[in-house]
């Protein structure tokens, strides 16, 4: 984790021309930003896309940033908001592929555990802005403000839909067992 | 069955997320001892919050850095509106400009010409108390070429951010 002096210093050299800081930021925070847009578009090679595409416009927009937030607050926001963008752009496309994705996973189904599999299948029914909250949420290191910060929503509206989801999928679920035990 | 209060839900929930200290804590913790539907309904939420916990972290492909640092010069993809989105745009701009340029020479902006007196308008007749302000030279013909002007730079641009600069792009990106 790079502290608060070594990422200004970075941005200085980034903003001076240096493309080699750039690389050392991209290093730095691939991992979480291709983990965001991960959980937007539930697809590897467009989370991929869209990441790389949110770093290259962080770099075209890095002198408008104010420093007043921590940079990557300010580069998952853009990633974020790329990541919809490109779920927006590519919704019919998506779709097909979730749907291989889903049939592809009930495959690995019988290798994990039931608890886990009805969860999965239960997440598939939240509503789409309750589903990438709790997603962002549980996404190690991120605070609810973080992610309030990167979607752009109140922290109220966000811890709202953290604690629905959650009761959702714990009511799902509780509903699948006990029509799994009347089967039985 | 005794049924639990959405404060009692929203309290399990910040223990789930160990956000629960000190008298809060205990309360809680008295309130499990002694109601079953309490302890029930943690168990339903424990293996929900379990699962998403293990939502991992993970890493692109190992070119990632290389792929974005080779792509800097070329500028963000997303920012142009998709293909289909630009020709329709496109489309409408220069149907706009045919309609108007057969106006044009159909004669019908012909006899849209004179001039206009600000101080002879109705509206602004009771403000205007000095006959001082200009009058205003209208030709029909000249405004339509303007506005035609404008829409064939319009279309020009609408080309060139939807199609022809993300197709150049592209062919720089697998090349």
């Amino acid at each position: 984790m790079l502290s608060l002096q070594e990422e200004n210093a970075l941005i200085d050299q980034v903003l001076a021309g240096k493309q080699e800081a750039y690389a050392r930021l991209v290093d730095q925070y691939k991992s979480f930003a291709f983990t965001i847009a991960l959980k937007v578009l539930n697809n590897r090679p467009e989370a991929e896309e869209a990441a790389q595409d949110g770093f290259i416009k962080a770099f075209h927009y890095l002198k408008g940033f104010n420093r007043k937030a921590r940079f990557s607050t300010w580069l998952y926001r853009i990633i974020f908001n790329t990541a919809i963008s490109y779920k927006r752009k590519n919704r019919r496309v998506m779709e097909s592929i979730e749907h291989h994705d889903q049939a592809a996973e009930s495959e690995s189904a019988m290798e994990r555990d039931d608890k886990e599999v009805f969860i999965s299948k239960a997440m598939d029914h939240l509503n789409e802005a309750d589903r990438l909250a709790i997603q962002l949420y549980y996404i190690r290191e991120f605070s609810l403000e973080e992610v309030a910060e990167m979607t752009g929503q109140r922290i109220n509206t966000l811890k709202v839909r953290v604690h629905r989801a959650r009761q959702r999928l714990a009511n799902e679920l509780t509903r699948i067992l006990k029509t799994e035990a009347l089967t039985l | 069955m005794e049924k639990i209060t959405d404060s009692q839900e929203a309290r399990l929930q910040d223990f789930l997320d160990g956000k629960l200290e000190g008298a809060a804590l205990q309360e809680l913790k008295q309130e499990l001892g002694t109601s079953t539907a309490l302890q029930q309904r943690l168990e339903e939420l424990r293996p929900v919050h379990e699962f998403l916990k293990k939502n991992s972290i993970q890493s692109p492909s190992t070119q990632f850095v290389d792929r974005v640092i080779r792509n800097l010069s070329r500028g963000a993809l997303t920012t142009y509106p998709s293909p289909k989105n630009g020709l329709m745009l496109l489309a409408g701009v220069m149907v706009a400009s045919g309609m108007l340029a057969m106006m044009l020479t159909a004669g019908t902006f012909d006899q849209i010409s004179g001039s206009i007196s600000i101080e002879q308008m109705e509206p602004l007749k009771k403000y205007v108390t000095t006959p001082s302000l200009p009058q205003i030279n209208i030709n029909g013909k000249l405004v339509m070429n303007i506005l035609i002007g404008i829409n064939l730079v319009l279309a020009f641009i609408v080309l060139d951010r939807t199609i022809l600069r993300p197709f150049f792009q592209r062919r720089a990106g697998h090349a």
